[in-house]
């Protein structure tokens, strides 16, 4: 049942057409043509549109890679998110890759139980044996009862609203492709004729 | 006869619990009652699971615990960040002020009031924690970024006794404020601008008293839970375990930076 499942949500046909609404980002195109359009009036030499400079660029994941939730190694903590605690288990997302988990039942010998690789997630919560997570624009259903052997439930396609701009950033940075797969981090780069920027 | 057979039954009956028993030790979290930190767009209550997208608030059934089933949906304006419950009702921190849901039906949760801060505040991220009758809220502004560019960051209380409508009673400004807890009459804030976990008296909610005797440094605090009389705090790169028996004098236990 599971493997089906797994066929028909990793079908790159799929559709993922949620409109992304944002309120930060705006596409400046339009800034470019009023630009333009007053350089030509003075006559000076026409420009490319968009920003070539220092930015940042969406690092991808094919959406075929979304379904690898498994166990791993613990692993060092570089950028933590969203923290749960039930019980003796602390859980602290790894921003767009995962979730640690510590038994912090014992306050003299920490214990790093796993890390449960979850692509592209953001933000979770737990119920029972549940863990609910959303995972790209989807959210992902993981068995915990067994928490060195989880198991990989279901996902509910199309109900999350990721973020398609850098969080925390202010300045260019290259468009988003959705055609390109899940977006699992921002990287700096050189860029040429960006046209997308966060704004206040 | 019969009374072997009833002995091989229980004997079998004894063999099969026994591993099962030692088993189910400390491992089962299926009856316990967890918590998340104040930073979060999921939450569960009574068997529904609600997930804040920036302008919607999702509403699903949990009856099949394994497939989460999508039953209510409500738009809002833009910048919705977290959700905390308390008391049957939902609290949910936005870029624009502080939404009360009523939860009195799990399946369709209704908006009581939208309680819209001055602009002075407006744009923030903000997470929010309530207690009795107030509602603690951090607004986060940072420049260029998040929030008007005259914006101020602060830790805004509302008496939120009549749900359907709000009132500010309180204000205080902070540095770079994400998560916060309560644990007794305290109030701890992550404050990232000053590295620091500020802690407040609240004793009375509506005159928060700063401690700067109890206030911790601690680098890039991002998000706290209360455990008893234990708080664990987390950071960008790791988190700390806090002995707060001593709500005059909270000590570090431990900082846990990695799992290997």
């Amino acid at each position: 049942m599971q493997q089906s499942l797994h066929a028909t949500l990793t079908n790159p046909q799929m559709q993922r057409a949620r409109p992304f609404p944002s309120l930060l980002v705006v596409i400046v195109i339009l800034r470019f043509c009023i630009l333009i359009a007053l350089l030509s009036l003075v006559g000076c030499e026409k420009t490319a549109p968009g920003f070539s400079g220092q930015g940042k660029k969406p690092v991808y994941l094919p959406l075929s890679e979304l379904d690898d939730i498994t166990n791993q190694a613990p692993q060092a903590i570089i950028n933590s998110g969203p923290i749960y605690l039930i019980g003796d288990y602390f859980f602290m997302i790894e921003d767009k890759r995962g979730l640690h988990v510590f038994d912090v039942s014992d306050d003299q010998q920490e214990e790093a139980l796993t890390f449960i690789q979850v692509p592209a997630i953001t933000d979770f919560t737990i119920d029972g044996n549940y863990l609910y997570a959303d995972s790209w624009m989807d959210i992902v259903t993981i068995e915990i009862s067994d928490i060195s052997n989880i198991q990989f439930i279901s996902r509910q396609l199309n109900v999350i609203d990721p973020i398609l701009y850098p969080a925390l950033y202010n300045g260019w940075f290259e468009c988003v492709d959705l055609s390109r797969g899940a977006i699992v981090g921002w990287e700096e780069t050189e860029l040429v004729a960006a046209l997308c920027e966060t704004v206040n | 006869m019969r009374i072997v057979l009833f002995f091989f039954f229980l004997l079998s009956v004894l063999v099969l619990t026994l591993p099962s028993c030692s088993k189910s030790d400390s491992t089962s979290i299926s009856n316990l009652e967890g918590s998340s930190g104040s930073i979060t767009r999921f939450a569960v209550y009574e068997n529904h699971m609600y997930v804040l997208n920036s302008n919607e608030i999702q509403t699903f059934d949990l009856a099949d615990r394994e497939n989460p089933l999508l039953v209510h949906a409500i738009q809002t304006e833009y910048g919705l960040e977290t959700i905390f419950i308390y008391e049957g009702k939902a609290f949910l921190g936005a870029r624009t002020g502080l939404y009360i849901l009523d939860l009195a039906n799990p399946a369709e949760p209704v908006i009581l009031s939208e309680a819209i801060r001055s602009e002075v505040f407006f744009g923030g991220c903000d997470p929010v924690v309530v207690r009795d009758n107030y509602a603690f809220s951090t607004i986060k502004i940072i420049e260029n970024i998040c929030g008007n560019w005259n914006a101020e960051s602060a830790l805004i209380i509302y008496d939120v006794s009549d749900s359907s409508n709000p009132m500010e009673v309180a204000v205080r400004t902070l540095s770079e404020p994400n998560g916060l807890g309560i644990l007794g009459d305290v109030l701890l804030v992550c404050d990232t601008g000053t590295d620091q976990l500020v802690a407040f008296d609240i004793g009375d909610p509506t005159d928060p008293v700063l401690l700067p005797n109890v206030t911790l440094p601690i680098m890039d605090p991002f998000d706290l839970i209360v455990d008893g009389d234990r708080v664990i705090v987390s950071t960008k790169t790791n988190f700390q375990i806090l002995d707060a028996s001593d709500l005059q004098n909270i000590t570090f236990i431990k900082t846990i930076a990695k799992g290997e």
